[in-house]
């Protein structure tokens, strides 16, 4: 029988916790051995809880040759957390107001933010232009000559074909720094990765320590200081800048993924839809009528409740 | 394949733990994601160490290699940071080597993360009688405690470590 499928009872592990402390002591009797040979041998369950328990106290033998110093070193850890902690907890009150602000409005000190379905388009004295998707959210820094873009949240696009080389803008996402070599490029910086598009020129790429230069036409996704090939999802990468989205061969859950980010409210899909192959150009300012020509043309009905809830489903 | 003996047990360990070990995991890092990739890991591992064919127990042991692996960075850089430190200023302990020091390093982040929240004086006995060695007359002197306040700090601990290590199961 599968022993490990028995969970320990709280009574039965604290036995098996009360027999290890009685048989490390120093001073054990016989009698203290005898009677914990019989209690190990009434219960197949006692069995299991001693293993376990021996396996516990396993996690201590590679550290025993420290003795005194490994005791120390634990030690002096916990003492700093403890104190740490005590210093934490005044500072608590302040952060807390902090951080509520920050998680109902995450980017709420960004220089620039885009709520959904807003577009927007910066012109930087070099002449270069950042154009802001929807759900943008990004600080602009002037040191000197140089522009820095720390983009946050969201993406854009950079076409600094009228900045001079020396004033051309670095982006820089927590994933990587981008510095525009040629022309125009499309950056997305979502959750865990930051995403590269070069549609004209180069742009260098430095992720903590590994570096590429990527030419048009190169799609790349940076994660975890690593630089890997992006697969292209067949919605063309700079169509938003012209207010739509333009769709070749692309999946359904892409495109709808890619209008839920201009829609108000939600918008949602059945995975069995997700598969489909679309074609085609929508606008972004009225996602009801792309919905409308999707419906027409694909094996899907569309649901709209109240305005704000948008159900995607096989017909 | 050079360990063609262990696979069929990792597959049948793979194959009536899997789930258990994920939803193990995500109840300790709160994120389905990472501890599906995490559950890979466990196996991984254990395809790397050849003596499967030893376990009694797969999910006491699974549970355990998962230990060392839902550890986070801070922790290990903070046990690394004081293990140098304490290197650095005890001359006769200098002479240990770089694979030792890793050994020291590991091991004392286990313990840390298995002691996390318990009460100082419980962590404090835990300690000199698990690690130190000492008797628990020993402790009760210097401490200044009765002997069966060692025990029963010793008794909570070891119950709170069966927790951290085993807990759910």
């Amino acid at each position: 029988m599968n022993q490990s499928a028995h969970s320990i009872p709280d009574d039965i592990l604290d036995q098996a916790c009360h027999w290890s402390v009685v048989l490390g002591d120093s001073r054990v009797s016989e009698d203290d051995q005898r009677n914990f040979a019989r209690w190990l041998e009434s219960n197949p369950l006692h069995q299991t809880a001693w293993q376990r328990l021996q396996m516990v106290e396993q996690e201590l033998v590679p550290a025993r040759p420290l003795a005194r110093q490994g005791s120390d070193i634990l030690q002096g850890l916990a003492k700093s957390r403890r104190q740490r902690k005590t210093v934490f907890a005044s500072a608590l009150s302040v952060l807390l107001l902090l951080g509520i602000a920050q998680l109902l409005f995450p980017y709420w000190q960004a220089d620039y933010v885009t709520g959904k379905g807003e577009l927007q388009q910066i012109s930087l004295d070099s002449g270069a232009i950042i154009y802001l998707d929807s759900g943008v959210a990004l600080d602009v820094e002037s040191a000197g000559d140089k522009t820095i873009v720390q983009l946050h949240r969201g993406r854009i696009l950079v076409d600094s074909s009228a900045a001079s080389p020396a004033q051309k803008p670095q982006v820089i996402t927590d994933h990587a720094r981008f510095t525009p070599i040629g022309t125009r490029f499309v950056i997305t910086k979502r959750g865990d990765l930051s995403e590269l598009i070069v549609t004209q020129g180069q742009v260098q790429v430095d992720a903590d320590g590994n570096s590429r230069v990527a030419n048009a036409g190169d799609s790349l996704q940076i994660a975890n200081k690593t630089i890997a090939p992006l697969i292209n999802n067949g919605l063309a990468p700079d169509a938003w800048v012209d207010g739509v989205i333009e769709a070749n061969n692309a999946r359904l859950g892409d495109l709808l993924d890619a209008l839920a980010q201009h829609r108000r409210g939600w918008l949602r899909y059945d995975a069995k839809v997700a598969e489909l192959r679309v074609n085609g150009i929508f606008y972004l300012n009225d996602t009801d009528k792309a919905l409308t020509s999707l419906s027409n043309t694909l094996p899907i009905t569309v649901e709209t409740h109240a305005g704000w809830w948008t159900n995607v489903k096989p017909k | 394949m050079s360990n063609q003996t262990s696979h069929p047990l990792i597959e049948t360990l793979y194959r009536d733990h899997y789930a258990w070990l994920r939803s193990w995991l995500s109840r300790r890092l709160a994120c389905r994601h990472t501890a599906g990739d995490l559950s890979q890991d466990v196996f991984v591992r254990l395809l790397g160490r050849g003596d499967s064919a030893q376990i009694q127990d797969p999910r006491a042991y699974l549970a355990r290699v998962a230990h060392g692996l839902v550890i986070d960075r801070h922790r290990r850089q903070r046990v690394e940071a004081a293990c140098l430190e304490a290197l650095a200023s005890s001359p006769e302990a200098v002479m240990i080597s770089p694979e030792e020091q890793l050994i020291m390093i590991d091991s004392l982040t286990r313990i840390d993360a298995l002691l996390d929240q318990l009460k100082p004086r419980a962590r404090q006995i835990f300690l000199m009688s698990r690690l130190e060695g000492m008797s628990y007359d020993e402790i009760s002197a210097q401490l200044n405690v009765s002997r069966s306040t060692v025990q029963k700090d010793l008794a909570l601990a070891l119950r709170h470590c069966y927790q951290v290590l085993m807990g759910g199961l």
